[in-house]
C-alpha cells in the first residue's frame, strides 16, 4: 500500500515538475514542443520533467537560502536536540523570577524608597514634601482592591 | 500575597481541579467540601460560598498572568522564544480555563471581576504591542497604521476564545497540542507582515508546529 501510494505521489511530483519545467521554457518553445507533442507525447513530457527537475534543485536552493536567512535572524536553535519542554520550563522560571513576588517587589520598592529619601535630603534639606506627597499616594492604591474583598 | 490557612490554599487547589476538570457549572461548594472529605460548614467557615472561592482563584489567576505579561519582551525575541513565550501566557489560560469556558456567564453573575478581567485583558493588548513594536523596530515586520495596534487586539481577542472554541471546535488532543495549535494560529497572523519575508516564515511555523504536535 505504501508503495502505491509513493507511486502516485511521485506521478504528482512528476506532474508538477513538468508545470514548472513549462514555466521555466519560453512560451513559444513549448508552443513548438507541443506540436510536436503529437508525434511523441512522452518525450515532451519527459523533457519537461528533467527541465523541471533543474528549476526544483534552484527553487529549492533559494528556499533554503531564504530559510537559513530567515532562522538566523530569529536564533538558530531549530534543530535536532532542541527540546521544547525544557526551554518552555527554563522561561517559566525566567519569567516568574524576572517578575518577582509581591514581596520581594515590596522590598525592593522599600530600598528604592530609601535612596529616593536619601537623595533628597541631600538635594533639598529643609524640602521633605515631595517625600511626604509621595507616600500616600502609594500606600493608597494596594489599599482600595483590599477595601473590595 | 495574602497569607493563607494550610486549609483555604488546600480549598482554592482542589477547587480549581474541580472547575477545571468538571466544568464550572457541574461544582458547587458542597462539592467541594465532599471531595476534600470536611463539612460544608466547615468550607463555609473557610469560604462563603463557590463564588467566593473563584474570586480568591481570580486573584491568583491575575498575578500569576500579570508577572508574565510584565516580563521584559521589548528587545527582540527569537523566534522559538516568542512560541515559548505566547505558550506560557496559553498556559496560565489554561491553567485557569473554567473561567475561560464559561466567561459570560460568570461575568454576569460575579460583576466584580469584570473591571479586573477588562484590566487585564488591556495589559495583555499592551503586551503584544509591544512584541509586535520590537519586531517592526529591528524591521523584520512592516505595519500600516492602524495595523499593529489592530493586529495585537485580534490576538488578545484569539487568546481569550481560543480554548471555548477549540472545545466548540471538537479539536482532539491533549492540552499541550491545543496549546501549541493556539500558538501557531497566533503567530500565523502575523505572517503577512513579513514582507518578501513571509513565505520562509510560514514554512519555519508550519515546520515548528508539526515537531512540537508531531
Amino acid at each position: 500500500m505504501t508503495d502505491k501510494k509513493n507511486k502516485s505521489g511521485d506521478t504528482a511530483r512528476k506532474i508538477w515538475l513538468a508545470g514548472i519545467g513549462a514555466y521555466g521554457r519560453a512560451f513559444s518553445e513549448v508552443q513548438e514542443g507541443l506540436s510536436k507533442a503529437t508525434k511523441n507525447t512522452s518525450k515532451v513530457f519527459d523533457e519537461l520533467v528533467q527541465k523541471g527537475e533543474v528549476l526544483e534543485t534552484v527553487v529549492t536552493h533559494k528556499s533554503k537560502e531564504a530559510f537559513d536567512k530567515v532562522s538566523d535572524k530569529f536564533g538558530d536553535t531549530i534543530g535536532d536536540g532542541f527540546d521544547m519542554d525544557e526551554r518552555i520550563a527554563k522561561m517559566r522560571a525566567r519569567l516568574k523570577r524576572g517578575g518577582g513576588d509581591d514581596a520581594d517587589m515590596e522590598d525592593r520598592l522599600d530600598a528604592i524608597e530609601a535612596k529616593l529619601d536619601e537623595v533628597l535630603k541631600l538635594l533639598k534639606p529643609k524640602k521633605a514634601a515631595p517625600k511626604k506627597k509621595a507616600a500616600p499616594r502609594k500606600k493608597a492604591a494596594p489599599k482600595k482592591p483590599a477595601a473590595k474583598k | 500575597m495574602t497569607e493563607r490557612s494550610k486549609t483555604k490554599e488546600k480549598i482554592l487547589r482542589t477547587a480549581l481541579a474541580l472547575l477545571n476538570n468538571e466544568g464550572e457549572v457541574n461544582i458547587t461548594a458542597v462539592d467541594i467540601a465532599a471531595v476534600m472529605e470536611i463539612s460544608p460548614g466547615n468550607l463555609y467557615y473557610h469560604y462563603k460560598g463557590k463564588d467566593v472561592i473563584i474570586v480568591e482563584l481570580f486573584a491568583d489567576f491575575e498575578s500569576e498572568l500579570r508577572q508574565v505579561l510584565a516580563a521584559p519582551v521589548n528587545k527582540p525575541m527569537a523566534l522559538e522564544d516568542n512560541w515559548i513565550y505566547l505558550y506560557i501566557i496559553f498556559e496560565e489560560i489554561n491553567d485557569f480555563r473554567f473561567f475561560f469556558l464559561n466567561l459570560t456567564s460568570l461575568l454576569e453573575r460575579i460583576p466584580e471581576l469584570k473591571p479586573k478581567f477588562t484590566r487585564l485583558l488591556s495589559l495583555m493588548q499592551k503586551t503584544f504591542e509591544r512584541l509586535l513594536s520590537g519586531l517592526e523596530a529591528s524591521g523584520h515586520l512592516n505595519f500600516r497604521t492602524d495595523e499593529k495596534q489592530i493586529l495585537s487586539e485580534r490576538l488578545t481577542a484569539h487568546f481569550t476564545y481560543w480554548l471555548p472554541y477549540a472545545n466548540l471546535r471538537g479539536l482532539k488532543g491533549s492540552p499541550k497540542t491545543i496549546i501549541h495549535e493556539g500558538v501557531y494560529t497566533a503567530l500565523t497572523q502575523i505572517t503577512p507582515h513579513w514582507g518578501n519575508q513571509s513565505e520562509p516564515y510560514a514554512a519555519l511555523l508550519k515546520d515548528f508546529l508539526d515537531e512540537q504536535v508531531g
